[in-house]
């Protein structure tokens, strides 16, 4: 019989040693990749580049194109006004944005009428990537296009100041125009989204080069062609899924950006990205893990940038469509069952805060956050509201987080592990980044977790941007009419940043946490590691990076 | 090359491992194995599903093989591992070996004949190349995605994965052996087709898919690690080398070596013993 059989013996010994070899150096590779650090190696060399490297995050080159990677699309675009930087409590160069003052960018100037309605807008003289100067019939065509493209963003985000561009912008001459709102109370919410993403200005004159009867905005055009903005950088090379080069432009309307080529590198395990500027080979890593960050910012050619009130916040979405989470109480259960401070010192390594248990940035003018439930981890208090609520045995529910968010799915075991003492069972059901997208917005889970924030930092906008009735943003489909009118009292008041302002938000912020639709467990810092040499690096609040704030590199 | 490769040290390695006592040695880390996925759990010294520390804690006294990026006890969890794994791997293992058997037997045997069977025959081969062609991983995206993360529905769609690889190897076997002469004298005999296939064509084709298990193994675990990394592994922080893997790859590169070190470890170390047990039960010796 055997005279019968293939000569396997060979193969077999070949397998097995294959396997051994494989083992070998898999255990090798694991236990030799920490390289040594190379601090004297700049990236960009010549001391006028730079190199960032980052994940896929599918670049988007504007809101019309719908939801992506802004970052590069937001440098090679510019905005009508602009939100200044100041220097971060931290020093080491890093910076963040004064989320409450919108000064000149594209527009030169503002003024308002008399009545909070009327914004009269002057341009400045910039000059679009294409060549063309700004004008007044840019910015009406890009709001033609912003709310008349099926798929873009720009029209939910900016209802209610903005929502019917064709009746509310006007045309004065080539560098005036005026922008009526509804109600004057939405002026501050209105003038930051102008200096935001939705604030970006195109220019009509290239884009009209292109459109056609199925394209009538040109949108199929500029998804591919990125040059038709007034930013400080156009882009030169751009090879999907690969890498992007983006040069200065000299002729940019605040000046000659002072780095003058940036290389993006999309490398897709964060250890490598981080490795990367330890290594010298990357001046900035993107979306490193907390504890790298917590690891090497201990180097002193390294920086881990914090700033004194980060907007991105880890927040847990209890659905309040479907039990448990039906009730109110579970939902206070829940909130109480959350081990705070264990996930901001395990997990996010003491990169993170809570400052309370709210959403809003407790330094808006006029604003406070006194008054408000004191949630903390306190398991007994949780398992009496449970017990309240009808589950004195405890209650079981599935919670789902995406892969790619490595800390948030260690957050979740915290809460797992923790809430087990409340009497919550909790089932982490991990999922695709595009499945965890559907689901959010399905509300088809019990409770989600995820790490998210509001561009837009004014108390109605925060208030609003996860409770706006079957908004696609509203991940625990929560509706309760006396929040509601709260919100709409507030924006009734003339100045939303005003000390009465203040107090009709924090009235409406603490039914949002008596409630208790959504946990809000911390603010996150910025998950970028950036090397010493790079100078300027700055928060936003849409946290994308402005490339112009760059200073020199040292060589 | 095979005459080449049969040189007289490899022989008399053969005579060495055909000593009994050297023989069943082979077994023992099998036979480890099969313990600790059955008294595991209750050996270890900490809950495998739980934080029970600070996170990312070296190897030492209290945790002999540290604590991972969420503060759960590497040892605990490696040890834990063992069942999940041996359970999805050698489930994979026999379905995908069993299942690749019958289906290159009988695409081997109808694949030259006439009529519906042969075109039947001919098309599930075609089809297997198709597979194949696929991305395992993709395919088990796609299942995972349609039944759902468990320990079934893993080992469904990791099957449906690695069952072409071992129906071709027997279909290939089963070409070579049903030219052979013995089989027409069988046929002259007056046995059956089926009888044929079962006495004559079954043992003498299905060593290679067989010898093959082993790989087979190893790589249901690599394919589980992978599946779990793309998210639609077994749910976290169900205890698994391939996630323990995926997860603490990206802090070895900071230099956080131990939460990926040990599973890899155990896993190789399983792969290992697992080809001892097919090369005990299914080689020369």
């Amino acid at each position: 019989m055997s005279a019968l059989r293939s000569p396997g013996g060979t193969g077999r010994w070949r397998r097995s040693r294959a396997a051994l070899a494989l083992a070998a150096v898999t255990a090798f590779a694991v236990a030799c990749s920490s390289s040594a650090n190379n601090p004297g190696t700049a990236a960009g060399g010549d001391g006028a580049s730079m190199t960032i490297v980052t994940p896929d995050t599918g670049i988007t080159w504007t809101l019309d194109d719908g939801f992506g990677g802004f970052e590069p699309g937001k440098n090679v675009q510019a905005t009508l006004l602009r939100k200044p930087f100041v220097d971060s409590p931290q020093g080491r160069g890093v910076q963040q944005q004064d989320v409450y003052n919108y000064g000149p960018y594209l527009a030169s100037s503002y003024e308002v009428s008399p009545d909070g309605l009327t914004y009269t807008f002057h341009l400045s003289n910039a000059i679009s990537a294409s060549g063309n100067e700004i004008t007044s019939d840019d910015v009406l065509w890009s709001y033609e296009r912003k709310f008349g493209t099926p798929g873009s963003l720009a029209a939910g985000i900016m209802a209610p100041s903005l929502t019917d561009p064709a009746q509310q912008i006007k045309k004065i001459d080539d560098k005036t125009f005026t922008i009526t709102i509804p109600q004057a109370g939405l002026g501050t919410t209105f003038l930051a989204l102008l200096s935001d993403l939705c604030g970006q200005i195109y220019d009509s004159t290239e884009l009209k080069k292109h459109v056609t009867p199925d394209d009538p905005y040109a949108v199929k055009w500029s998804a591919q062609n990125p040059n038709y903005g007034f930013g400080p950088y156009e882009v030169t090379d751009y090879k999907p899924g690969q890498s992007v080069t983006m040069t200065a432009r000299d002729d940019f309307v605040l000046g000659p950006p002072k780095v003058k080529t940036i290389n993006i590198r999309i490398v897709p395990d964060p250890g490598t990205r981080a490795n990367a500027v330890k290594n010298g080979d990357a001046d900035l890593a993107e979306n490193v893990t907390p504890a790298d960050s917590a690891t090497l910012s201990q180097d002193p050619n390294l920086i881990a940038p914090q700033v004194s009130n980060p907007n991105t916040y880890i927040m847990m979405p209890l659905v309040t469509n479907k039990a448990p989470f039906d009730n109110t109480l579970v939902r206070q259960a829940m909130a109480y069952a959350t081990p705070y401070q264990q996930i901001i010192d395990n997990v996010y390594r003491g990169l993170a805060q809570r400052k309370g248990p709210g959403f809003l940035l407790d330094d808006a003018p006029g604003y406070s956050n006194a008054g408000f439930p004191d949630y903390t981890y306190d398991p007994a208090k949780a398992k009496a509201l449970l017990a309240q609520a009808g589950f004195p045995n405890g209650v079981g529910f599935t919670l789902a987080v995406s892969a790619a968010e490595p800390d948030v799915r260690e957050a979740a075991i915290q809460i797992q592990t923790q809430a087990k003492a409340a009497g919550f069972d909790i089932t982490i059901d991990e999922m695709p980044a595009s499945e965890f997208a559907q689901q959010r917005t399905n509300h088809t889970s019990q409770a989600f977790i995820l790490r998210d924030y509001a561009i837009t930092l004014t108390p109605p906008y925060e208030l609003l941007v996860y409770t706006a009735p079957n908004g696609a943003n509203n991940f625990a489909d929560w509706y309760y009419k006396p929040f509601q009118d709260a919100l709409a009292y507030g924006n009734t008041l003339p100045d939303a940043l005003s000390d009465q302002a203040g107090q009709a938000w924090n009235s409406a912020e603490k039914m949002y946490l008596d409630e208790a639709p959504i946990v809000f467990i911390g603010q996150v810092q910025p998950n970028v590691l950036v090397s010493s040499r790079i100078t300027g690096y700055a928060w936003t609040s849409d946290n994308w990076i402005d490339y112009f704030n760059f200073g020199t590199v040292s060589p | 090359m095979a005459l080449a490769l049969d040189t007289p040290d490899r022989d008399t390695r053969r005579r060495r491992t055909r000593r009994p006592g050297i023989a069943s040695v082979t077994l023992v880390p099998a036979a480890i194995l099969v313990l600790l996925a059955v008294l595991g759990p209750v050996l270890v010294p900490f809950s495998p599903i739980d934080v029970v520390d600070r996170p990312d804690l070296p190897p030492g006294g209290a945790h002999w093989f540290g604590t991972d990026s969420a503060g759960m006890d590497v040892f605990s969890r490696t040890i834990a591992a063992t069942r999940n794994n041996l359970l999805i791997g050698l489930i994979t293992t026999v379905l995908a070996t069993s299942l690749g058997i019958l289906i290159g037997l009988v695409v081997g045997m109808n694949e030259s004949r006439r009529g519906p069977v042969g075109t039947l025959a001919r098309g599930v081969s075609r089809a297997l190349d198709l597979v194949q062609a696929v991305p395992a991983i993709i395919i088990g995206l796609v299942l995972i995605a349609f039944f759902g993360a468990s320990i079934p529905s893993l080992t469904v769609a990791l099957t449906v994965c690695l069952l072409p690889n071992q129906a071709r190897l027997v279909r290939a076997e089963v070409l070579r052996v049903r030219g052979e002469a013995y089989l027409d004298a069988a046929r002259v005999s007056g046995d059956s087709e089926l009888v044929l296939i079962a006495k004559h064509v079954l043992p003498n084709s299905s060593w290679p898919a067989l010898e093959n298990a082993s790989l087979v193994f190893g790589s249901a675990i690599v394919l589980t690690a992978g599946l779990g990394f793309l998210g639609v592994g077994l749910h976290p922080p169900t205890p698994e080398w391939g996630s323990m893997i995926a997860i603490g790859a990206p802090g070895a590169a900071s230099g956080r070596w131990w939460s990926a070190l040990f599973p890899a470890v155990a896993l190789a170390l399983t792969v290992f013993a697992v080809s001892g047990v097919g090369r005990r039960l299914f080689g020369d010796d």
